[in-house]
């Protein structure tokens, strides 16, 4: 592998700031608002269509003492949530404006709860209604939930949100998704010029700047990746599934036992980007948006689940993929019990699955090593006798 | 021709090492007891074995380690996983296995390998004491009897208490609670056992248990342990001849499959020069 592109160096400048980066740093100087949101089922190009900044709410990149969230959330609420809660309560995140979040699952929820009911820092804390399924009546009440999201932000930040704004936020956000995209068909070579480590931090710093920047600095990573002889070789190549995952040094675990990670279904990853809004069907800018949040690459917690079982193993194909590692969050319900239906169907297609059950923000212990070259091992003996 | 090669499992609580012949034939063992296992008994335990074989470090060709210490030595040529290492040993033992269940000194596993005794499924305990040789330490600890008497102890019960916790911390205060009521060692103990071999179950029967079904570490010599599986799981298991050695024993068959095609030179010593040379006054055999 040569040299570090320029820009994923940029890149991992912006993400040393977290979680206030040096780009919202500017532009909170600059007078600008920011809201943070955490699950993907928030619309992201309604928040930056009203002039605000969205920033994605995580925990850090490390396992943190929970003790003051554990006083507020429930043990068993996933160490995601109270891991962002934790920070919240350090103060970390004391240059939000507002806090955004969607009921997809009860941890989300109860954060937003905590937030209105103990802590009270900000003008705005807004949860969105999200249905489990796809149908048209899911649709319409979808829908109606963001028109109502977007009045709450227009309430509590006195701005008007037009139609032509949000026409050109899904112009800017269509084009990450399509330059995300490119990055990721880029991982189909054999050798792929970036490793999975370097592909989660490069989506996370999606979460942490405005959106015109990010997209530079994609441009550029994309011009240079174009040009460059820089290939990631490893002896198995694997995909992630999981819900919340931030730290790329659990992924360069995994990978520095001899393994490439060449794409994932992740909430940090394919699951945030995959889906583009459509921009020709409908008249309404916020229906077009709202469309494409429901029927975008599905979390665990929407039913049926074979549809994102089909796209998972859709991906496996796409991307040659030997095995899965599966990050099951602590508590993460619908990760959990939907992880043994998973793992039937590719075990069917000869994929073999991987669960590791850990604390959101670990990496590198001996135990997950343990477990990951074991893993490998069986690959690569897999391999020898086919 | 080379002379030897060894296997070396680095635990939480022994180093064991195993010798083989160019045939795979098992020339020496050891198991060496500590407190914390470092570098130093591992080599300690490595070296005991050559003793016993009445070979020297210069004998062997290659040597591999494995077990939770395997990265963190300096000496063998090459580092293997438990998981695969357990599947090796449990295959060259008996190549009808194709479950093992190993409960070592801090964590516990179940390996599903196929006829050539290599791996397609497993599963390990996460970071937490509950059903591993730990466990039951503390609780011999707690109720005052020898680690070795648990298992006889347990098979004179008639009526197993019912321990729910498990909880090493809190199994420990439930069992003291018990023997506060005058419930017997005897029974507390069966109970202990009953409340373990339920955890392992569980965790067994997630990747699948089909016959045979071995039983490897150190509490397979646990008969009690073993009694309670083979009901719960419905089978009868194969204790391994010594059951703690068999991740050194497939760790010792990884380094012949390394060295059948071309032999190397064995990396026996952290330090090189002086460890190396202290190392030649213990050449002669014990």
């Amino acid at each position: 592998m040569t040299d570090t592109p320029k820009a994923l160096e940029k890149i991992r400048e912006v993400n040393a700031g977290f979680p206030y980066t040096d780009p919202i740093k500017k532009w909170k100087e600059r007078g600008g608002k920011v809201v943070a949101w955490t699950c993907t089922y928030v619309p992201e190009e309604v928040i930056w269509a009203a002039g605000i900044l969205p920033v994605r709410m995580t925990g850090d990149s490390h396992e943190l003492e929970l003790e003051d969230a554990n006083a507020y959330l429930y043990i068993n609420t996933c160490s995601f949530q109270r891991a962002c809660l934790q920070m919240t309560l350090d103060k970390q995140y004391d240059f939000l404006d507002g806090y955004v979040s969607a009921a997809t699952c009860d941890g989300s929820r109860r954060l937003a709860d905590v937030w209105r009911n103990y802590i009270d820092n900000i003008p705005l804390v807004y949860v969105l209604t999200v249905p489990r399924k796809t149908t048209e009546r899911a649709h319409q009440l979808y829908i109606s939930e963001v028109k109502e999201m977007k009045q709450k932000l227009e309430e509590a930040f006195k701005v008007k949100i037009t139609d032509d704004a949000m026409r050109q936020a899904i112009k800017l956000y269509n084009h990450t998704r399509a330059m995300l995209k490119e990055l990721y068909e880029m991982r189909k070579k054999d050798k792929p010029p970036i490793t999975g480590a370097e592909a989660l931090e490069i989506v996370n710093a999606a979460f942490r700047m405005p959106r015109d920047e990010y997209n530079k600095l994609l441009e550029e990573l994309l011009a240079e990746l174009k040009d460059s002889k820089r290939e990631v070789t490893g002896k198995v190549r694997l995909l992630i599934s999981g819900s919340p995952l931030n730290n790329p040094d659990f992924i360069a675990t995994i990978e520095r036992e001899g393994a490439i990670v060449v794409t994932d279904e992740l909430c940090m990853g394919t699951r945030y980007w995959w889906d583009t809004v459509d921009e020709k069907t409908y008249k309404d800018p916020l229906e077009a948006i709202s469309r494409r949040y429901l029927n975008n690459f599905p979390c665990a917690r929407m039913v049926p689940c074979d549809e994102r079982f089909d796209r998972v193993l859709a991906m496996t194909r796409e991307y040659r993929v030997e095995g899965m590692v599966a990050e099951i969050i602590r508590y993460c319900v619908p990760y959990a019990h939907d992880e043994p239906m998973l793992r039937e169907r590719l075990e069917r297609e000869g994929i073999s699955v991987l669960e590791l059950d850990l604390e959101y923000g670990v990496s590198g212990s001996g135990q997950i090593r343990t477990r990951a070259q074991a893993f490998i091992e069986m690959l690569l003996d897999k391999k020898g006798q086919s | 021709m080379i002379k030897a090669v060894a296997g070396v499992d680095i635990g939480s609580l022994t180093a064991k090492a195993v010798i083989l012949d160019h045939r795979g034939e098992v020339l020496a063992s050891s198991i060496i007891p500590a407190g914390i296992v470092n570098e130093k008994t591992a080599e300690v335990s490595l070296h005991k074995a050559l003793r016993h074989a009445h070979l020297s470090s210069d004998d062997l060709a290659f040597v591999v380690t494995t077990g939770y210490g395997r990265t963190l030595v300096k000496f063998g040529n090459k580092n293997v996983t438990e998981i695969s290492c357990h599947a090796r040993g449990a295959h060259y033992l008996l190549p009808a296995v194709r479950t093992v269940i190993d409960i070592g000194g801090q964590d516990s596993k179940a390996i599903v390998l196929d006829s050539k005794g290599k791996v397609v499924n497993f599963t390990m305990n996460d970071k937490c004491a509950a059903g591993t040789g730990r466990f039951l330490e503390v609780m011999a600890r707690a109720l005052g009897v020898e680690l070795e008497d648990l298992g006889p102890l347990s098979l004179q019960s008639r009526n197993p208490a019912q321990v729910s916790s498990v909880c090493t911390v809190f199994a420990e205060s439930e069992i003291i609670s018990l023997a506060s009521k005058n419930v017997s060692k005897v029974d507390i103990i069966a109970g202990l056992h009953e409340s373990i071999g339920r955890r392992i179950v569980g965790m067994a029967k997630g990747v699948g248990v089909r016959p045979t079904v071995m039983m490897s570490g150190g509490v397979a010599k646990n008969q009690g342990i073993v009694q309670v599986l083979n009901r719960m799981l419905g089978t009868d298991m194969v204790i391994a001849p010594e059951p703690q050695i068999v991740g050194a024993l497939g760790a010792a068959l990884f380094a012949l499959e390394e060295v059948e095609g071309a032999p190397t030179k064995a990396v026996v010593t952290s330090a090189p020069v002086a460890r190396s040379r202290q190392l030649e006054g213990q050449k002669q055999p014990a």
